[in-house]
């Protein structure tokens, strides 16, 4: 019996279930020199031969569960979903903005959703631009920033909330029996009671900053049920960290800065490059922020700016950096604008 | 190995089978004859995908029929299909390890590897329906991410595309998702000392 793997990158699951998959999803075709390199590894060794064999049957198990085991998975569709007015609602906005949806619209939009409670747990999201505070029963508190999305999925013993997506301050209320959690993709965030904001930015970085109290951060390799590190960050710290690994230890910051988002202000530090800013205004506009010159990329800016309002925070940009913004019915547009006339649309952009 | 064959791949290996075997009695050809109806095709896309032949696939296809047909107690197999896709596995396993000793040695007769397995053979059946069992325990177990993506294609049958404009990431992170999954419950059920393959 082979439970260690041979081949496959860490985050990419094992070459047996790779091969399997590619095997049995015939949507595609397969390359003379895929199948030769399948060929080779099967021929390495007997395990890689077995460890695909079971992969195979595994899938087809799947496809194959019983009824009931099935049910365990996927609800019925014919009881209302607390959140489906509000979903179907933000799936319309989403729709029109041809923006990045959450998971439960995702269901929803395909006449499916998998149980409120349970399974998928109780969820509570937020659309672009809007802030929510959730309360859940044990008396813990999530302040939901834009496009923010969590789950409850705690139990009478232990309690868990899923970052599905976005970013939220977690207000906890102190149970030694009943430790608290932030689950992530690939990593945990455990407390017992305190107060911390976690950010998923959409490029997969997670960072963790505490304003009170003590976080245990633990990072887990692709199905691992062991961390692969952990860290404690205390009070006025903050890590930031990847599905590969740790991007900065703990280290000392201002964590009052990392919560300004909850009274509508996006403060940006000196030195920081206008492409960041962009990211994190884009999070509350429905709009795309398009920099359509290379030049903008290496423009600094520095300032508080309003999150409420991100027209009017463009525009002040415009008063600190050499930029024109073009708004059109669902892009802003950012042109550098030179200092001087001295070299006025001297070359088109060079990108488009 | 056969030249030309009808374009019907659900009959085509199948209804070989089923004129060989048409005197036996019992449940068994009908076992066989409705897990060809329902996951046929499938199976021969497979195989094809895997061996890179189409006559190379509904030979082992037959093959793997035959040895489902010698099974004595059809009703109780937990999941046909899981069944039916182990024995064309190691069937198409051993096509390429004899095209591979052929390709080595030019001429000789293919020098067939010995599989040791180093497994005990209790009641594979019992085996199978624990795994099965397990099988949904670990699937909710799944990182939610992991365990959405999972459901939706292999559970709800969703295409890949379809999945990966609903979630709006890229198919290539379906995929992967998709196999992190798959390589999570596969060593989920390893570790619960459930062997599942070798069920003939």
């Amino acid at each position: 019996m082979s439970t260690n793997d041979s081949g496959g990158a860490p985050d990419m699951g094992s070459l047996a279930d790779h091969w399997a998959r590619r095997m049995a999803d015939s949507s595609d075709t397969i390359t003379a020199t895929e199948r030769d390199e399948l060929d080779a590894w099967l021929a390495a060794s007997v395990a890689n031969e077995r460890d695909f064999q079971r992969a195979v049957v595994l899938l087809q198990m799947v496809s194959d569960l019983p009824l009931a085991g099935q049910n365990a998975l996927i609800s019925p569709t014919s009881e209302p979903l607390a959140e489906s007015d509000r979903i179907a609602g933000r799936r319309n906005i989403f729709k029109l903005a041809g923006l990045a949806a959450g998971a439960a619209i995702a269901l929803v939009a395909g006449g499916l959703y998998l149980e409120n409670r349970g399974l998928f747990g109780e969820t509570h999201t937020t659309r672009t631009g809007e802030m929510r505070t959730v309360q859940f029963n044990e008396g813990s508190v999530a302040y939901l920033n834009t496009r923010t999305e969590v789950r409850w999925l705690g139990s009478d013993d232990d309690r868990r909330v899923e970052l599905v997506t976005g970013e939220a301050l977690f207000d906890v209320v102190h149970d030694e029996n009943r430790p608290f959690s932030v689950v992530l993709e690939g990593s945990e965030i455990r407390v017992l009671g305190t107060r911390f904001n976690v950010y998923r930015k959409d490029g997969g970085d997670v960072v963790v900053t505490v304003l009170e109290g003590t976080v245990e951060v633990r990072g887990f390799g692709q199905g691992a049920s062991q961390p692969e590190w952990v860290r404690r960050v205390k009070a006025n710290q903050q890590i930031q960290y990847r599905s590969i690994g740790l991007v900065s230890e703990p280290h000392d910051t201002d964590a009052l800065r990392a919560v300004k988002w909850r009274s509508g202000v996006l403060q940006i530090p000196d030195g920081a490059m206008l492409p960041e800013v962009l990211d994190e205004l884009t999070r509350y506009t429905d709009k795309r922020i398009l920099i359509r010159d290379p030049r903008l990329a290496t423009v600094n800016v520095a300032g508080a700016f309003s999150t409420r309002n991100v027209r009017s925070a463009l525009q002040r940009l415009q008063t600190v950096a050499p930029i024109r913004v073009h708004e059109s019915e669902d892009i802003y547009a950012l042109d550098f604008v030179p200092p001087a006339a001295d070299r006025a649309d001297e070359r088109p952009a060079e990108r488009k | 190995m056969k030249g030309n064959r009808s374009d019907d791949e659900r009959t085509g290996p199948v209804g070989k089978v089923i004129n060989i075997l048409q005197a036996r009695g019992g449940g068994t050809d009908e076992f066989v004859s409705r897990l060809s109806r329902t996951h046929g095709a499938q199976l021969l896309r497979f195989l094809e995908r895997m061996l890179g032949r189409k006559d190379l696939a509904e030979d082992v296809a037959q093959e793997a029929y035959l040895k489902l047909y010698r099974l004595s107690r059809p009703s109780e197999v937990v999941s046909p299909r899981a069944l039916l896709f182990d024995v064309a596995t190691k069937l198409a396993l051993d096509r390429l390890k004899q095209k591979r000793a052929e390709a080595a040695s030019a001429g000789e007769p293919a020098e067939m590897n010995d599989v040791p397995d180093d497994s005990p053979r209790p009641d594979r059946r019992v085996l199978l329906d624990e795994a099965m069992q397990r099988l949904t325990r670990i699937i909710e177990e799944l990182q939610p991410s992991l365990r959405q993506v999972f459901v939706m294609r292999y559970v709800t049958q969703m295409p890949r595309q379809e999945i990966a404009d609903k979630l709006q990431i890229s198919v290539g992170a379906v995929e992967q998702r998709l196999t992190r999954a798959l390589t999570h419950c596969r060593q989920r059920l390893a570790a619960h000392g459930i062997d599942w393959i070798g069920l003939e």
